[in-house]
């Protein structure tokens, strides 16, 4: 697909990463999101284990402020802890072993 | 100026009294019966300001009082229009909203060095401590689901709050790291 495409050739930089040479947390996550939209799920996990719940908690944030789910909250809370955990676990991760 | 008499005599008595029965608890000429100069000291005009205005309610508190005395509640329209609302109708906790979504971005914004997302934490967190206080003060008065929302909102600020500070006392700590050892290659160097 032509978007995504020109999406992989026009990354943002990591200011973290241009400043002191190492990942930060959000690392990878470009790359994820290009592996995922070309339907390789398992790459996208390996690149950046966060981003498929974090993309849950965004769109599942949208539609609860729309259509008012009854457990939304509690929903996006454990998302959004699971987020955090997934994303700060990959970071210390490659910042000890890589 | 105490003994000064009044520019204007007071207006005579109202022709019909309908407050027979009942005392002139409400009279215009009540400041008259407390303190008659009490107009004179303060303002000459003041009495006479006053007794035509009480010419004209005071037959119809007398109507409202006397004719229906015995109903408890004769007129409608005097009651608080926002008393029913009390417990009938209840709003979202304030900023319920602005809370979940600053909690949620301030683990989103993770990758800029941790301040925007210590700003959005803390944001969050002023903000939803002030509407839980609210909502302590007066829980029926709230919804549920805004409540649960912006304790979602306050948990999540929480967590991004705690993560954005440590990473970015890591990132200043290894700026310092990189600092130091720049100027100590700089001085081997010269």
């Amino acid at each position: 697909m032509s978007w995504i495409d020109w999406l992989e050739n026009h990354f943002l930089s990591c200011p973290v990463k241009e400043a002191i040479g190492q990942d930060c947390p959000g690392c990878g996550m470009q790359r994820a999101f290009v592996a995922l939209m070309r339907g390789d799920v398992w790459l996208s996990l390996k690149l950046y284990p966060g981003l498929i719940p974090f993309l849950f908690l965004i769109i599942f944030l949208i539609l609860h402020l729309i259509f008012k789910f009854k457990n939304g909250a509690a929903i996006l809370q454990y998302t959004f802890i699971g987020t955090s955990v997934l994303a700060f676990g990959n970071w210390l991760i490659k910042l000890i072993f890589f | 100026m105490d003994n000064q008499n009044p520019p204007f005599p007071p207006p005579p008595p109202p022709p019909f009294d309908p407050n027979q029965g009942n005392p002139n608890q409400q009279n215009p000429n009540m400041g008259n019966q407390q303190n008659p100069n009490m107009g004179n000291q303060q303002n000459p005009n003041m009495g006479n300001q006053q007794n035509p205005y009480g010419q004209q309610q005071n037959p119809n508190m007398g109507n409202q009082q006397n004719p229906y005395g015995q109903q408890q509640n004769p007129n409608p329209y005097n009651q608080n229009p926002y008393a029913q609302n009390t417990f009938g109708t209840q709003r979202d906790v304030p900023n319920a909203v602005a809370i979940l979504i600053l909690g949620i971005a301030s683990i989103v914004t993770c990758w800029c060095y941790g301040i925007i997302g210590l700003g959005c934490g803390i944001a969050a967190l002023v903000m939803a401590n002030k509407a839980l206080n609210e909502y302590k003060a007066n829980p029926g008065a709230f919804t549920q689901q805004s409540f649960k929302n912006a304790n979602a909102g306050r948990i999540c600020a929480i967590i991004g709050l705690i993560l954005s500070a440590l990473y970015l006392i890591y990132v200043i700590v290894l700026f310092a790291f990189i600092g130091t050892s720049m100027s100590g290659l700089g001085g081997l160097r010269f």
